[in-house]
């Protein structure tokens, strides 16, 4: 049986994940490399979170535009919506994102 | 809102810099050095990644030869002078102490240089102002006839 978690839990998990995010976010302002942003620890516990962070990282990717979340969600949810010719456009690949978890009935 | 660019780069503190720009996560040094805005260019070989460009047929490995090749592949060659040259476009690369790049900036024709500072502003900065923790120093300057 799946339990459901308690309001208090999905709070707990929400500031963390917002935590993570903005250290992540700080800590890798200044670098150009994806490598480098995509290998920082903060962004690596982010993956770790798994399934239960996914409403807040859509949220999240919906106020910040912020495609460099892609590989996370990937990570996550092991779908990989972004057509080629938009590799590289941080926003684009933020908006079909978000199309993908509309179309997979994600809420947020 | 304080402004994080002298402390982040510490040679700021005491050197002129101006920010010409907003912030946006639409494209990096690099996409600046190349004059592009609309993408983020980095040579990622990580197939799960998709927030990053770099051109086909060039190498992905993050190495100065893969970035040598990719400026190569738009006509810039190696020079010894950082100093301004009329009829050319000058490119410098930053490494750490490694040799893996780190940051690029293309000179202005007043003979400043500019730069995207990963998903902050670009500024215009002396060449060397940029150098430290962050991006290291600079190990190439290239060049190639200017557009025109």
């Amino acid at each position: 049986m799946t339990s459901i978690p308690a309001p208090q839990d999905t709070k707990i998990l929400e500031c963390q994940v917002c935590e993570l995010l903005e250290r992540w976010r700080t800590e890798t302002a200044p670098l150009s490399s994806s490598t480098s942003i995509t290998g920082h620890p903060m962004y690596q516990e982010i993956i770790a979170l798994g399934k239960p962070a996914l409403p807040y990282l859509f949220r999240d990717l919906e106020q910040s535009q912020d495609g460099h979340l892609s590989k996370a969600l990937s990570a996550i949810t092991g779908a990989h919506p972004i057509p080629p010719e938009q590799r590289g456009r941080i926003a684009l690949i933020a908006a079909s994102w978000l199309r993908w978890a509309r179309q997979n009935g994600y809420q947020w | 809102m304080v402004d994080p660019i002298p402390t982040l780069f510490p040679r700021l503190a005491a050197a002129p810099y101006r920010i010409t720009s907003p912030r946006t996560r639409d494209y990096n040094c690099i996409a600046w050095a190349m004059e592009d805005t609309l993408q983020w260019w980095w040579p990622a070989g990580d197939p799960d990644n998709d927030a990053f460009f770099w051109p086909a047929g060039l190498s992905r490995e993050e190495t100065l030869d893969a970035f040598l090749a990719l400026f190569s592949s738009f006509g810039y060659v190696v020079c010894v002078s950082e100093a301004l040259e009329a009829g050319c476009s000058k490119i410098a690369l930053f490494a750490n102490a490694n040799q893996v790049p780190t940051h690029a900036a293309r000179q202005l024709p007043s003979g400043l240089w500019t730069s995207k500072l990963g998903v902050l502003e670009d500024i215009e900065h002396n060449l060397h102002d940029l150098a430290g923790i962050f991006y290291g120093s600079v190990v190439k300057v290239l060049r190639r006839p200017s557009a025109g």
